[in-house]
């Protein structure tokens, strides 16, 4: 008091006054805190649905029904949640998603083609008074964006020499079933001397069965992760683009010096205007400043298909992680370059099992991300695991067969829409074994969604979004 | 062939065999369901941990025979004495005879009562600790976590408050999705809603009472007298709003569970501590001395009644039982200002 009182006299009202707003005002935006958070998925992980989910829930939070272990929610904190506006050309369809769930029958939303953003700003009352102190009301605005997780497999190029890549796309080559599918793409490149000049003609014919071979792969019937480059699949602006035009050379690099105009040169090059290009650009822009991430995988899928698409995808998730910053960020570390310090690893489609095997759920995701995580652990990162569904389609019901009582899932099929009940089996918390991956040991369908309201949101539409969005943002009010 | 059995096969249902279970109470009844080897192999996992063992003082064989027959001496004494006091009012007038009678058998019988009551408040704070030991035990499987809601509702037969409502509403809005952790967790958070508020607005009340109590008070030497005070009844009030029977053995139990909390107070909490002060001081300026013993006095009870808090709730504790302590000190300063001004 006296101070300020002598700084007038010294200084003059006005400004003491001035200064003093602008103090408050900096200590407020002090106070309001931005956090971006990257949601990682390979491509048909869950990423759409759990970005609409997400926000659906949190923009009724102030209603403090829909997320009870969200703890600011719960305890009537949140005063609002909006949308803020972002650049048309970038919106997350959020309208579209949410009707589409919202429709009679429901729909999932429709697998991503580009990039686009969700921004929201979701104002409280600060619980600790040494914030109320500053003010009443403080502001957290979190980004996240959305994109095709296809492109998410670029990533971790950036740190590839193009003789890396095509040795590492020769050893899964030489596994099935790559190596089965593409035994005549192989051929093919075998035949041509790579130290030689090549054919531009002759690329686009290799390229072309190339990108056919991608999409075979992942392919339902394969459901192979490893897909690169990410563009070849899903190329969005850069349609009929050169830049795209890549492939790895798996044949040996020939020996000797190689002329500049030699097909390996030539490819190399590529590779390099597409890692620069596209690549770079794309890291740049979206993928270089997350404060939070969340990796979703979907589990079930590989307990579908087998021990190969179970390594493939184990391998993408390793390769993708690495491309990220982790590290410890302090207070100052976040404004000037943000680094992931806390990372949620959850298996969607927890709705796909029942309750009973959502531990175990749990434990076979630790599996697939164990060299990920243990590499962020020792960078003193924060990490969970758990299994969510974030927009439950199933319900739990029981059965009595033979006299005994199972527990099991009444739902709609995804394809035809027709209803079923199912035990879909038991999710393993080992590595199944050879035999167990051929046996019919799991049968998890996909299911249609339940109708998610567009008002009334309830506990019952998702399974621990709450607690994925507590550890996501609760020790940031 | 052999390893056929260890996992179980996904079985198509048809449609019309399949109950469907409402959100609703069936729910968690269907968490029972869980296969038998499952439940066996989760208890495996959890070992219980062994209790420190209390270092035992040794009693001496001479202090038993001496309180046995101090006892028997003592009770010889009174009921000589009640004997010759009756004796006594039946030799003034047969009426006054009576008299005596009557109030020596409701004292007798009231004081018997009242030990009766206390040893049942005694027994609930027993259950509570054990109940609270268990759901602290809870895994990440399911089926265990329904045998204790049951253990709970049963504790809270006379509904005191709506506390029963207030905690059957929360087991109905359980989620069939969550595991034995998750039901504690929610029904620590939710189920007893009503009952933490009540009990920290009592918290508030007495700590603020006993704060300005000291603060005022001109006898340095009643101070602990007035605090102590305060705490006793705080300590009933708050086992009576848990509904737990606050008989004086109920009381004396809380109030040793405190002692020793606060005897064996962590660092962290007094760190909270001197930052409240710290806090508190630079609002107001210059705290005389005798404000800051009231504010001392304040923050004890309030740490007192948190922590009877903690030993009265039915479910552990993850971050419920919490005040701001600041606003105690605070209140104090404003209801001293208010009185001085
Ligand atoms: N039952 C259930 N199915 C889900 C859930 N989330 C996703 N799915 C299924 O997974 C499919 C893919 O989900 P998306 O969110 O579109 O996946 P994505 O990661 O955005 O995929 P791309 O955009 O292709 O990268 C959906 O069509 C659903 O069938 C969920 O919470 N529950
Ligand atoms: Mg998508």
């Amino acid at each position: 008091m006296g101070l300020k009182k002598r700084l007038k006299g010294l200084l003059g009202d006005d400004l003491v006054d001035d200064l003093h707003g602008q103090v408050k005002d900096v200590l407020e935006h002090g106070l309001d805190r931005h956090v971006r958070i990257a949601v990682t998925g390979m491509s048909r992980s869950g990423k759409t649905v759990f970005i609409t989910a997400l926000t659906q829930h949190l923009l009724a939070s102030d209603k403090g029904e829909s997320l009870p272990f969200f703890a600011l929610s719960s305890s009537d904190q949140i005063i609002s949640v909006k949308l803020l506006p972002v650049d048309k050309d970038h919106a997350f369809p959020l309208q579209t998603a949410v009707q589409n769930l919202a429709a009679e029958p429901p729909t999932w939303p429709a697998s991503t083609t580009g990039l686009s953003e969700v921004r929201l700003a979701i104002r409280y009352r600060p619980a600790s008074r040494l914030q109320r102190l500053v003010s009443d009301i403080a502001t957290l605005y979190v980004d996240i964006i959305d994109y095709p997780g296809e492109w998410l497999l670029d990533l971790p190029l950036l740190h590839k020499s193009f003789e890396q890549w095509c040795s590492e796309q020769r050893e899964l080559f030489a596994l099935a079933p790559r190596a089965a599918l593409a035994a005549d793409w192989l051929a093919a490149q075998a035949a041509i001397d790579w130290s030689q000049p090549v054919d531009q003609a002759q690329l686009s014919i290799l390229n072309r069965e190339y990108v056919k071979l991608l999409h075979l792969f992942r392919s339902e019937q394969y459901g192979m992760s490893v897909i690169q480059p990410g563009r070849a699949v899903l190329p969005a602006e850069l349609e009929n683009d050169t830049l795209i035009e890549l492939f790895p050379l798996i044949a040996t690099k020939p020996a000797g010096t190689l002329e500049d105009n030699s097909g390996y040169r030539v490819m190399e090059q590529r590779y390099l205007d597409y890692r620069e290009q596209v690549i770079k650009r794309f890291y740049r822009e979206h993928f270089a400043r997350f404060d939070r991430q969340v990796v979703l995988v979907d589990c079930l899928k590989t307990l579908n298909k087998g021990q190969q698409c179970f390594d493939d995808m184990r391998l993408a998730v390793t390769d993708v992680l690495q491309s990220f910053n982790y590290g410890p960020s302090g207070f100052l570390r976040r404004l000037l370059s943000p680094r992931i310090d806390k990372v949620l690893f959850a298996s969607t489609k927890a709705d796909h099992v029942t309750a009973n095997q959502h531990h175990n759920l749990d434990r076979f995701l630790e599996l697939i991300i164990a060299d990920a995580r243990r590499e962020m652990q020792f960078e003193g990162i924060e990490t969970t695991c758990m299994a969510l569904a974030s927009v439950r389609s199933t319900e739990a019901a029981e059965a009595v067969l033979d006299g005994q009582t199972i527990s099991c899932l009444k739902g709609y099929k995804k394809a035809s829409g027709e209803p079923v009940a199912l035990f879909p089996g038991e999710v393993p918390i080992e590595l199944p074994t050879e035999k167990d991956w051929h046996s019919q040991r799991f049968r998890f369908v996909d299911f249609a969604p339940r109708k998610l309201p567009m008002q009334q949101l309830r506990p019952e539409h998702h399974i621990r979004l709450d607690q994925a969005i507590e550890y996501l943002l609760g020790d940031l009010f | 062939m052999s390893d056929k059995k260890q996992w179980q096969a996904p079985v198509d249902i048809p449609l019309d065999q399949v109950d469907h279970q409402p959100a609703q109470e069936e729910s968690f009844a269907h968490a029972r369901e869980v296969p038998v080897e499952q439940v066996v192999s989760v208890t495996e996992e959890a070992p219980k941990v062994e209790r420190e063992p209390a270092v035992r003082v040794r009693k001496s064989r001479w202090r038993k025979v001496f309180a046995l027959s101090a006892g028997v001496v003592l009770f010889a004494a009174v009921v000589s004495e009640v004997n010759r006091l009756v004796d006594w009012a039946f030799s003034l007038h047969v009426t006054v005879g009576y008299a005596a009678v009557a109030v020596v058998t409701t004292a007798v019988v009231s004081a018997g009562m009242w030990l009766l009551q206390g040893m049942r408040g005694l027994r609930q704070l027993k259950a509570r600790e054990d109940i609270r030991a268990r759901a602290q035990q809870m895994t990440e499987g399911q089926g265990e976590a329904i045998q204790l809601i049951k253990t709970i509702e049963a504790h809270y037969q006379d509904n005191t408050r709506g506390a029963k409502q207030e905690f059957l509403a929360a087991v109905h809005q359980l989620d069939s999705a969550y595991n034995d952790k998750e039901v504690v967790r929610y029904l620590s958070a939710h189920g007893l809603t009503q009952q933490d508020e009540a009990a920290k607005r009592c918290i508030q009340r007495y700590s603020v009472h006993s704060g300005v109590l000291v603060a005022v008070s001109p006898f340095a030497t009643f101070d602990m007298w007035l605090v102590g005070w305060r705490n006793l009844r705080m300590l009933r009030e708050l086992a009576e709003i848990y509904g737990i029977s606050a008989g004086a053995t109920a009381q004396w139990q809380l109030l040793k569970g405190v002692l020793h909390n606060i005897a064996f107070a962590g660092l962290s909490e007094v760190t909270i501590h001197a930052g409240t002060h710290v806090l508190g001081g630079s609002l107001s300026g210059a705290v005389s001395a005798r404000i800051g013993q009231g504010i001392g006095a304040g923050l004890f009870t309030a740490r007192s009644g948190l922590h009877a808090m903690r030993l009265c709730r039915p479910l552990p504790d993850d971050g419920h039982v919490k005040l701001d302590l600041s606003t105690i000190s605070a209140a104090i300063q404003q209801d001293l200002n208010r009185k001085s001004g």
